[in-house]
């Protein structure tokens, strides 16, 4: 079995990089880059506080709303992911075929055409908040993706493993739940946290179905104060504090994890 | 006196060759958001169409100037004149203190006013009356900062005045705040929201559109005023009013 | 004592296995009786895994019957679960869960399947560890254990269930030579308590101790069955003379 090639596969995220303790460059970039950011937001709220402490102070709760979004839609999309990696690999046709077409369907669809859709189309048949809407659309989305990740983690687990759980007289569901998943999880760990980050900076997407978010409070600030380039300097600096923060986090939980081993 | 004579006639000659060089038609580009009917839209050939871009194209005609129009995005479009993307903005841009700070503008060329838009349902009348409730409107307009004076109303922006009109239809939101003739268009004309919505009260602010230009741009000014004048003395937008239906 | 008195635990007939065009079982019938210890030898290849992991249906046969216990693998009433509650099963990579300790091990399909509380369960799982030599082990993971430490784990894991058949497939080809003896120790100790056993291994000397039947396979067939005095001194196929010839 060629565990160690299929474990490389499924490092696929396309987030922010998440520091390890061995990649010494690495962790000093996210150094210069976290702290960077956070005495540029200093500097300029201090020394020109007309316009950028007035931005600082009209978008917080679009960061607040951008958490929101985040949180709900990886929450969601864990456990779509959860459901669809299993129906990928079910024995089960019926189950199978509707997950996989699913990830197929999904996979195909820019994420912005969802949102719009979602949004558009699940408002014409029940009423649903906008954000939540923006969470529905966002862990369909990224649920697809999780789906792949949660598939590629249980396929990692060696194949003795479910054999030497069933041979103890395990049914399928008490082998996934006792025996393989508590594996995958560490395997699929990395890559949710990658996806995580990934959400984080597409959830800046629902600004489009006005969702009053950081990027859109950010937008409304500069429509009516014309200051765009000291508003978005504002807006990228906290929304690359965010992901470099919990990339951080998300680091710090891995080596938890593999420690643990 | 000889030379006197053969220098005058040679500033005259000159002059005639300058002012033929100001007289032939300079191109400008002219930023427009194609997406708030009747005053600029896309027709449904593509091409944008609407009072703003008859006007626009009149006036130009009178200022000897050779326009040509791009369809850009509300949001961010006076950080293009700005950066020297377009030359101008036509795009019912109400006058008002804090733009003429940033950006410089023509004499007025439509009177308007901002005007509420409800479900037929809704008993509220005007904004006041929706407090608790969301009203919509689009980014960046004199519309959202409508809203955004009566304490009590959340204020939802969008990217396009159309969008929150679906959003209303979609129940998410109680009103919509744009401007009378817009809202005109979108309640009363168009077939899917005209059995659903309805305006209410008067038009409640005052205000006039005006053609945006780079702050400094004096020449550009002088030249569209100049346009302006010649198309209001002919009584061409009046025609054009008629034309796309304005009071 | 006649064997042929006695029950039989497995009974497999005629049963076909393909991979593509390939038979890597060819009509093979065994019979394992109650109590006895059956060891299967021959080539690699010549279909004896693959015979084992058949009569646990962790491998699907393409014709023929097996029933194991009493109960007939292939009838849809059954439930291949509660027939592998009573079949334990012992592989060459031993495949403890690397996320639970060394007692987890034990007592996971104890509470899981046999539902025994979890001071039942660790009981017994100290008592297996202790036969096996390492109830010091019992709080580590099976990581920091040796790969013999590792598979009398393995084996004390299939004892929990209290099993009425043990499979072992290859349990010493993955060892270096020198922990080969302590895990065929435990199973010396298994096959005296009386444990019915089918065994795939290239140990002949094992087999030669602990056998009442071998049983030669090659090219998916069985093609030599007898007491081990037989098989090792006298064996009548071709084939078997000339794989005894290269191993002993």
């Amino acid at each position: 079995m060629s565990t160690e090639a299929k474990k490389q596969i499924i490092d696929v995220g396309d987030g922010a990089a998440i520091p390890r303790k061995s990649d010494r460059g690495l962790f000093t970039a996210w150094r210069i880059a976290f702290f960077g950011a956070i005495g540029t937001i200093f500097y300029l709220a201090y020394t020109k506080p007309d316009p950028y402490l007035n931005i600082l102070k009209f978008v917080p709760d679009g960061i607040a709303v951008t958490f929101q979004v985040t949180l709900g839609a990886i929450v969601l999309a864990i456990v779509i992911g959860l459901v669809t990696g299993l129906g990928r690999i079910s024995k089960n046709r019926l189950f199978n075929g509707a997950a996989s077409l699913y990830v197929e369907v999904i996979r195909g669809i820019p994420l912005l055409v969802q949102i719009f859709y979602i949004y558009y189309a699940l408002g014409t048949i029940v009423k649903v908040p906008a954000v939540l809407s923006a969470i529905i659309a966002m862990a369909v989305c990224y649920g697809a993706y999780m789906g792949e990740v949660v598939r590629a983690g249980i396929e990692s687990i060696a194949k003795g493993q479910r054999e030497a759980a069933l041979s103890l007289g395990m049914n399928g569901r008490q082998t996934m739940i006792h025996v393989i998943l508590p594996q995958a999880v560490k395997v699929i760990l990395p890559p949710v946290g990658n996806e995580f980050i990934a959400l984080l900076k597409d959830s800046s997407l629902v600004s489009i179905i006005a969702v009053a978010d950081l990027l859109r409070r950010g937008r409304e600030y500069a429509s009516e104060s014309f200051t765009y380039f000291e508003t978005y300097t504002i807006i990228a600096l906290i929304y690359l504090i965010i992901t470099l923060f919990f990339s951080k986090i998300i680091g710090v939980m891995e080596e938890r994890v593999s420690v643990n081993k | 006196m000889k030379a006197l004579r053969t220098l005058t006639a040679v500033l005259a000659l000159g002059l005639c060759f300058v002012s033929a060089a100001f007289a032939a038609p300079k191109a400008i580009t002219v930023a427009s958001d194609a997406t708030w009917p009747p005053m600029e839209f896309v027709d449904a050939n593509k091409k944008i169409v609407g009072f703003d871009i008859d006007f626009m194209t009149a006036v130009a005609k009178e200022a000897g100037l050779q326009v040509t129009f791009k369809n850009t995005a509300w949001d961010g479009i006076f950080a293009g004149v700005e950066a020297g993307q377009y030359d101008a903005i036509i795009s019912s841009v109400t006058i008002t203190p804090e733009r003429q700070a940033k950006y410089d503008f023509t004499n007025p060329y439509v009177q308007i006013g901002q005007i509420l838009v409800v479900p037929k349902a809704e008993k509220g009348a005007k904004i006041a009356d929706l407090k608790g409730k969301k009203v919509g409107a689009q980014i960046g307009t004199t519309g959202a900062m409508e809203v955004k004076k009566v304490a009590g109303v959340e204020l939802k922006t969008y990217d396009e005045v159309g969008l929150a009109f679906e959003d209303m239809a979609a129940g998410r939101i109680a009103g919509v705040v744009c401007d009378e003739p817009t809202a005109i268009t979108y309640a009363l004309q168009k077939k899917e929201y005209s059995s659903k919505f309805k305006i209410v009260g008067k038009s409640f602010t005052k205000e006039a559109y005006g053609i945006v230009v780079k702050k400094g741009n004096k020449d550009l000014v002088a030249q569209l005023n100049k346009g302006i004048a010649a198309v209001q003395k002919k009584k061409i937008d009046t025609q054009l009013k008629k034309k796309w239906q304005l009071k | 004592m006649s064997i042929n008195s006695r029950r039989k635990m497995v009974e497999a007939k005629e049963i076909i296995k393909v991979y593509g065009s390939f038979r890597a079982l060819d009509r093979v019938s065994l019979d394992v009786f109650d109590g006895e210890k059956v060891v299967i030898i021959g080539p690699s290849g010549s279909g004896k895994s693959t015979l084992l992991r058949s009569i646990n249906r962790l491998e699907e046969i393409d014709r023929g019957t097996i029933v194991v216990d009493g109960m007939d693998l292939y009838d849809p009433k059954t439930d291949i679960s509660k027939v592998r509650e009573e079949v334990g099963m012992v592989f060459q990579s031993f495949n403890l869960f690397p996320h639970k300790t060394v007692l987890e091990n034990l007592t996971l399909a104890q509470i899981v399947v046999r539902k025994r509380s979890k001071h039942e369960a660790e009981e017994k799982a100290m008592a297996l560890l202790e036969r096996v030599g390492l109830a010091a082990k019992a709080k580590s993971y099976p990581g920091k254990l040796s790969g013999g430490q590792q598979q009398r784990v393995a084996i004390a894991r299939s004892l929990a269930m209290d099993p009425k058949l043990m499979l072992f497939d290859e349990p010493t080809s993955a060892l270096d030579p020198e922990m080969i003896g302590e895990v065929l120790d435990v199973m010396k100790d298994l096959a005296k308590d009386g444990m019915t056993m089918a065994v795939v291994t290239h140990e002949m000397g094992f087999a030669r101790e602990v056998a009442d039947r071998v049983i030669f396979m090659d090219a998916g067939r069985i093609v030599e069955e007898g007491t081990p005095e037989h098989f090792f001194t006298a064996p009548t196929h071709e084939r078997a003379k000339l794989f005894l010839s290269q191993i002993l």
